[in-house]
């Protein structure tokens, strides 16, 4: 056994010969391992980002609390612009605006009070729509609308398949961040206190000419679907605010 | 011949290293990705709660990677380095290039199944990750 391990370096030198008595090469025994390892090691990195995404996914939403938040609209009363958004929990052009545009719409605009922001319920794609709005006007009942808001925009995993099934939709209002009382929550849904409120809510969008989410108002003007990118928004926001002034004036004259 | 393999390994690793530096640079300064081919895809994955993992951007983790790999196919391609060495080089470039290819067969279920959203750097990040590994194991034979 010692010459095996002291000739392991000679063989090599040698070449072509293998262990006869095994029948293996002698390369495939370290390899075993190694592929067992690199296995072992993926498997680790797997289960330490899917640990990782249900912490995230659960509580991380940059939106400041210094915004002034009651019922479902946010901003200053005197805001010269409005904005009002028609969306859909489940839609994934309305989680991308959520995510990526209102978090700096919130700081630039409405933190600042040049805009107020509304949001209004068109649940269009399917039963976990309406619940999910049910869900998030009965956390408005507890002051917690937005907060819920970002949490179901945080956690979009696809359109129905259980992601705002009423387990889990109860699941998000039970995170520590809310600080809602449950069993209130628990009453106002199952009841089904807000399934009418929800539903007069899409039908009152549709008048207006809504067909599809997201669907913005911002002071009158309709604008479908997501902007591009915060720039493009922005550029809305800044002609709004720029007719508004000049309205503003107007109207002071006129009155 | 298998000077070739490891060439292309080496070639591979860069490609992939620019890719993923790419995408780190985006993501550490919170901009949307250009992504060839598929609309909104990179912009889905890079927003949702799968981009980070302990707080680090998921690419940052293949700039480590690819790294690595590059590292590992110098030193294997480089003529001063002693043959036992080059061997464990060649096995570092199986192993390290066989974690990446499994965690990026989960990243790509993620996109496909989860996220429902296919962001096509990161999916060509697994295409040139895969195909390290198979070149790497031409390279264990010794």
């Amino acid at each position: 056994m010692k010459d095996v391990k002291g000739e392991a370096k000679k063989k090599e030198t040698q070449g072509k010969e293998t262990a006869p008595e095994t029948g293996k090469k002698p390369w495939m025994g370290s390899v075993m391992w190694i592929t067992a390892t690199a296995i072992l090691l993926a498997l680790v990195m797997v289960a330490i980002s899917v640990w990782s995404a249900t912490q995230k996914g659960s509580l991380n939403v940059t939106t400041p609390l210094t915004v002034e938040r009651h019922g479902n609209e946010k901003g200053s009363p005197n805001a010269p612009v409005v904005v009002i958004e028609y969306a859909d929990f489940q839609c994934p052009a309305c989680g991308y605006v959520a995510r990526l545009i209102e978090p700096q719409v919130d700081r630039e605009y409405i933190a600042t009070g040049k805009v107020r922001w509304v949001y209004r319920h068109f649940p269009i794609l399917g039963q976990e729509s309406e619940w999910a709005a049910q869900a998030s006007r009965c956390a408005q009942d507890q002051g917690k609308f937005w907060e819920y808001h970002d949490l179901l925009f945080q956690n979009q995993r696809g359109e129905n398949i259980g992601t705002f099934n009423i387990d889990n939709l109860k699941k998000f209002a039970q995170s520590p961040r809310l600080n809602m009382d449950m069993k209130a929550f628990n009453e106002c849904f199952d009841t089904g206190k807000y399934v009418k409120a929800v539903q007069d809510e899409g039908i009152e969008g549709r008048m207006k000419g809504v067909s599809s989410t997201p669907t913005f108002f911002i002071n009158g003007l309709v604008y479908q679907g997501a902007p591009r990118t915060y720039e493009s928004f922005k550029g809305m926001l800044e002609d709004a605010l720029r007719n508004a002034g000049a309205a503003g004036t107007e109207n002071e004259s006129a009155g | 011949m298998r000077d070739l393999w490891g060439k292309f390994i080496l070639l591979l690793s860069l490609f992939g290293l620019g890719i993923s530096t790419y995408l780190s640079y985006k993501y550490l300064t919170h901009s949307t990705i250009a992504c060839f081919g598929g609309a909104k895809g990179c912009e889905t994955v890079q927003f949702s709660p799968y981009a980070y993992v302990l707080g680090i951007p998921v690419p940052l983790l293949g700039v480590a990677g690819y790294l690595l790999l590059l590292l590992f196919s110098l030193v294997r391609l480089w003529g001063g380095t002693p043959k036992s060495q080059k061997i464990l080089a060649s096995q570092a470039l199986f192993a390290s290039s066989l974690v990446g290819t499994l965690y990026s067969a989960y990243l790509t279920y993620l996109e496909l199944f989860v996220i429902y959203a296919i962001c096509t750097w990161c999916v060509l990040s697994a295409i040139i990750m895969t195909l390290i590994f198979l070149l790497s194991i031409s390279l264990l034979k010794t």
